[in-house]
């Protein structure tokens, strides 16, 4: 409670506030997104939305929103729906990431990366590393070079299940 | 631990009114964002922190190193997170090498699954499951939210990127303050009550939406609840009470029509990928 008060408060003394929600449309991120007659996965099958399609909102609840796909509608899971067309990322691992799997001696040019990345000297961050003996980065740089595309992993999952389903009939 | 989060905050705004004087940070512009409440900067202190988390988690536990599992775990990950996840991040998936059994995700995208739960799994759509929970705690910014991490140049409450990009002790110190609040969330008292509920519910929408048995988050539990003990960091130390958790489920998979569903469990390639047995 005296958080939220603090919060509240913080946010009249800034002038932010909830930003308005409602947009006129919604997008497709899966690669399809089913539109049934009722908010529920058993319902009657309208249409199937492919990616990146527009999809005119008509309501929005928690978890369906109700939208218009030409001349028709349905309700649509909001999990498989975004308010913005696709767009770029925030990563920070772009034109300043480095590989640095394996090699020991490049340990502090790694966690420098991060502190670039933070606004951090290459001092400030053999600081922040020696200060931190509870961390890993190394170990982290090798989860962040196995990340695959998103194309290629959606691309994947949707191929296994529509294989599994087709040899099950 | 209200008074310590209320601490933080203080903490911050002390830290936000020391570098008030320093240069603008040049990513401090005020930008549109995924979603109307947060900025594009924003999300660039929330993977920065996140990043800081990930580094201590893998401190604690040691990455398992199978490269072929690995790219199995990124692949079903990735496409969930595709379809169900927030755009403007990556998402990384990694196995950590321990027998307890539980998944963790820090803000930013990083998600962890343990050798202790892979080896629990008997197919996909578990998997699929639990690596949905952990995508929705992110998409949703659970820990994100309770911490107040937020970045935009005239938001003094949050100010995580200034506090980011300071190198005073102040800076150092709420940070290090931040990380050690947000790893208390993964390992000991867990999320709130309300944001485990949102998550499950989420995930057996995903993988229902996908087309897999939306029953695996069940299955999954119900056989972890009776094979762990309370150990730190287990799934039974930092979750719901499995009983009140499977009765909240079970609403959730008849409230979206998805209790009648069978779905694929898509065993052969999980068998084929997760030989840790």
């Amino acid at each position: 409670m005296k958080r939220r008060v603090l919060v509240a408060s913080l946010l009249l003394l800034t002038g932010l506030g909830p930003a308005p929600s409602l947009a006129a449309s919604v997008y497709v991120k899966s690669l399809k997104a089913k539109l049934f007659a009722e908010p529920r996965f058993d319902a009657q099958l309208v249409v199937e939305a492919e990616k990146g399609q527009e999809l005119l909102l008509m309501e929005k609840g928690e978890r369906w929103f109700k939208v218009g796909l030409t001349t028709r509608q349905g309700w649509v899971s909001a999990l498989l729906v975004s308010a913005e067309p696709p767009k770029g990322k925030a990563s920070i691992l772009g034109e300043d990431a480095e590989d640095i799997s394996g090699k020991s001696r490049r340990r502090a040019s790694a966690i420098a990366t991060a502190g670039a990345s933070r606004g951090l000297t290459e001092e400030g961050a053999k600081e922040l590393d020696a200060r931190d003996s509870k961390a890993n980065w190394q170990a982290l740089a090798k989860v962040e070079a196995a990340k695959v595309d998103r194309g290629e992993a959606l691309t994947y999952l949707l191929a296994g299940i529509n294989k599994g389903g087709e040899a099950k009939r | 631990m209200r008074s310590r989060i209320l601490f933080t905050a203080i903490l911050l705004l002390m830290a936000a009114a020391t570098l008030a004087g320093a240069a603008p940070n040049p990513r401090a512009r005020l930008s549109q964002g995924s979603d109307g409440q947060y900025s594009a900067d924003d999300t660039r202190a929330e993977v920065d922190f996140g990043r800081e988390v990930a580094a201590r988690v893998l401190g604690r536990f040691p990455l398992l190193e199978e490269k072929e599992l690995t790219r199995y775990i990124n692949l079903v990950g990735a496409g969930l997170a595709a379809a169900g996840g927030r755009e403007d991040l990556e998402f990384k998936f990694a196995v950590l090498n321990t027998d307890i059994p539980n998944a963790f995700a820090t803000p930013g995208g990083y998600v962890f699954i343990t050798k202790g739960a892979l080896t629990r799994m008997k197919n996909e759509a578990e998997l699929s499951a639990v690596l949905a929970h952990e995508i929705a705690h992110v998409s949703r910014r659970h820990i994100v939210r309770e911490l107040n991490i937020k970045s935009s140049g005239s938001d003094v409450a949050g100010g995580l990127a200034r506090v980011i990009s300071g190198v005073g002790d102040v800076s150092r110190v709420a940070m290090g303050k931040m990380v050690d609040l947000a790893e208390e969330i993964l390992f000991t008292r867990g999320y709130a009550l309300d944001d485990e509920n949102q998550a499950d519910r989420d995930a057996v929408a995903l993988v229902g939406a996908f087309g897999y048995d939306p029953g695996g988050l069940l299955t999954y539990l119900e056989r972890t609840d009776k094979t762990s003990g309370r150990e730190p960091a287990s799934v039974k130390a930092t979750h719901p009470a499995w009983a009140e958790r499977k009765s909240r489920i079970e609403t959730t998979l008849a409230a979206d029509g998805l209790d009648k569903t069978k779905g694929q469990d898509m065993k052969e390639r999980f068998d084929e990928n997760v030989k840790l047995r």
